[in-house]
């Protein structure tokens, strides 16, 4: 599945080393494009869905669960950090509260799962305005101090909050229902999960190439430029915490509900890097988004689960991280990388699985 | 008013290892504009190497000044080996992208650090030997004050001015603020400006293993990870006092651990990131570049 994924991305990015002169080439591209962008992460879904159920045993299948939850996360922080430049290193805050929203509102209140999700979205969002609005004046370094400080505020305060459980969390979180089917089985949960991300992706592909996303383009790019061509950045920048922290919201919720229990410990600083990571590998593909963030975390957990069997060898594979990313995180165009696609990829795994490896097994 | 006086000795004591670090930070992002995660890290470092020499070299057993000497000294000169490494091979050739590119390298070089500090001295807590330095102290009013504290105080305040005696009077120091002004302007009056910066990285890396040196020998406990909610609370507290700025950093280094002190001394140490936190964002709000204001390079 790894391969299919980077052999698409890579495919295309040759295509355009090799190709890019040639006009029958542009001339197919711009067909394959042409093609609406939803119906082309449907079947992208439907296809990753459909080799799962035929290939995949359950431990696979609930890698594809998470992968599903860090493409949401990483959708959420791309509009942040991608599309208006705003540096966050607190995006598990985000996390945290839709996590909590959800699974509250399932404890105590006894929602359905698919109706807290609007609520966890719209607390999110709230919180995202909230904790957006100090950091409007800053500039991004101090934003990034910020930020981080809020996801460990956040944090902080979920852990001595009686009512959310303090340090224990909540616990049996009810599976999500729909008209009397009850979602239990891993599989079960990778269906909710795409499509949940079916329709993350879309909107945020949307939001891309909406009048507010080229204005966070154009914020990220050069803020005063922006200002003088009437681009409200503060109002904007605002809306991209809202937003951004949005889909934080919907893959909390997700989380909760899959995991049925959570806690504090789910949510620290290093599920921010690890959002962060996510969207940094998702420049590397450098294609549509929806290849990008899913590829990105395909990785992240193939990783997580062909290192497993290595635990001990893991954290020299930390000390592997550093080389990749030091070339990878240049900006984020492929075209500036000279490395040969092969070398990419093995590189981008070790990296890539090095960090997470590195995180993930503390 | 005896607990309010103790818990100030005992947030300047910790605030004077945050204000160490925090000058590491500090120095370095004044400079180039990056913000050096690892520099947690490296007092973690520090400390490690301070354990390794005391406990594993047996260097304990070593007359006392002479062992201090060894166990601070060593470990500055490893520590800025390493941040030396992170420069050139992290840090080196991002210096002219993006803000982000750069700062998810040096995220990338603290886990690199901690993780590698896991994997070779494994992730239990380590103790400095106990038994080395005297614990007791004496009374100066209501307040207990332990010698080590009176030593450890007195260390970093004449590391923090041997740092400003050195910026402000030595030639290289000079460079170092010139380098803090403008990049350009500084090549052409002839200052190597790798060289300069390689002197920043090496200064801060010395500052924060002399700081986990002696976090070791104050709470005597180490472990793989202080080096995350350090750099975390060293960070803030160079933001605090104007991100840049020496003074300031040592002045905001001194007030978060006193903040940390009276949080943990009269509400719960539960809150303390919670008010730490809040107050950084509060002033940030008032003053958006800091107590003291900010001395950042014009340009890279």
């Amino acid at each position: 599945m790894l391969l299919i994924f980077l052999g698409l991305a890579g495919a295309r990015l040759l295509g355009y080393r090799f190709f890019s002169e040639d006009p029958r080439f542009t001339i197919w591209l711009n067909r394959v494009d042409r093609v609406p962008y939803w119906s082309r992460v449907i079947a992208f879904l439907v296809a990753v869905g459909a080799l799962d159920y035929f290939q995949g045993d359950e431990y696979f299948t609930s890698v594809m669960v998470s992968v599903a939850t860090y493409a949401m996360l990483g959708l959420g922080l791309n509009i942040v950090v991608g599309f208006a430049g705003l540096l966050d290193l607190g995006y598990a805050a985000f996390f945290a509260i839709g996590a909590y929203t959800s699974a509250l509102l399932m404890t105590e209140a006894h929602w359905n799962f698919f109706a807290t999700i609007p609520f966890a979205i719209l607390f999110t969002g709230t919180a995202g305005a909230i904790l957006g609005y100090p950091t409007l004046r800053l500039r991004s370094d101090y934003l990034a101090i910020v930020t981080l400080g809020f996801g460990e505020m956040t944090r902080v305060t979920i852990t001595n909050w009686d009512y959310a459980g303090g340090p224990n969390g909540i616990l049996r979180i009810p599976f999500p229902e729909a008209f009397g089917y009850v979602f239990q089985t891993q599989f079960d949960f990778l269906l909710v999960g795409l499509g949940l991300l079916a329709i993350a992706m879309i909107f945020a592909q949307h939001l891309e190439h909406s009048r507010l996303g080229r204005g966070w383009i154009a914020i990220r790019e050069d803020e005063f430029a922006a200002e003088s061509v009437g681009v409200p950045s503060l109002r904007l920048k605002l809306l991209a915490y809202v937003m951004g922290g949005m889909w934080g919201g919907l893959a909390g919720g997700f989380f909760a509900t899959r995991i049925g229990a959570i806690d504090p410990t789910s949510f620290t600083f290093s599920l921010s890097v690890l959002a962060l990571i996510v969207i940094v590998l998702a420049q590397l593909a450098d294609d549509g988004a929806w290849l990008r963030t899913f590829a990105a975390n395909n990785l992240s957990q193939r990783q997580s689960l062909r290192l497993a069997g290595r635990l001990d060898g893991a954290p020299q594979f930390g000390l592997l991280a550093l080389a990749p990313f030091a070339y990878f995180t240049s900006g984020g165009s492929v075209r500036h990388i000279e490395l040969s696609s092969g070398m990419l990829e093995t590189m981008t795994e070790l990296g890539q699985g090095a960090t997470v490896v590195a995180v993930v097994n503390r | 008013m005896g607990a309010f006086l103790q818990y100030t000795v005992i947030g300047l004591t910790v605030g004077s290892f945050y204000a160490l670090v925090a000058l590491g930070y500090t120095i370095v992002y004044g400079i180039i504009r990056l913000i050096n995660f690892a520099q947690g890290d490296l007092s973690m470092i520090g400390a490690f190497l301070g354990w390794t020499l005391l406990v594993g070299y047996g260097v304990q057993f070593l007359p006392l000044f002479p062992a201090l000497v060894i166990a601070f000294v060593v470990p500055m000169l490893g520590t800025a080996v390493v941040n030396l490494a992170i420069l050139e091979v992290a840090y080196k050739p991002l210096l002219n992208r993006s803000l982000l590119a750069i700062l998810i390298s040096a995220l990338g070089m603290s886990l690199v650090l901690s993780n590698g500090a896991e994997w070779k001295w494994g992730p239990a807590i380590e103790a400095y030997p106990p038994s080395l330095l005297p614990s007791t102290g004496m009374f100066l009013g209501p307040v207990h004050v332990t010698y080590v504290q009176i030593a450890l105080v007195t260390v970093s305040l004449l590391l923090m001015g041997g740092l400003v005696a050195f910026v402000q009077g030595t030639t290289l120091g000079t460079a170092m603020r010139a380098l803090a002004v403008d990049h350009d302007a500084a090549r052409l009056m002839g200052i190597n400006v790798n060289q300069v910066i390689r002197l920043a990285f090496v200064l801060g890396a010395m500052l924060a293993a002399a700081s986990g040196v002696m976090l070791g020998l104050y709470y005597v406990q180490i472990q793989f990870t202080l080096g995350f909610l350090l750099g975390l609370r060293a960070f803030t507290a160079a933001v605090l006092g104007g991100i840049g700025n020496i003074p300031g950093a040592m002045a905001g280094g001194l007030l978060i651990g006193l903040l940390e002190s009276y949080t943990t001394g009269y509400i719960s140490g539960k809150w303390e990131d919670v008010i730490v936190f809040g107050v950084l964002i509060t002033v940030l709000i008032i003053k958006p570049t800091g107590l003291f204001g900010e001395r950042v390079a014009v340009r890279m």
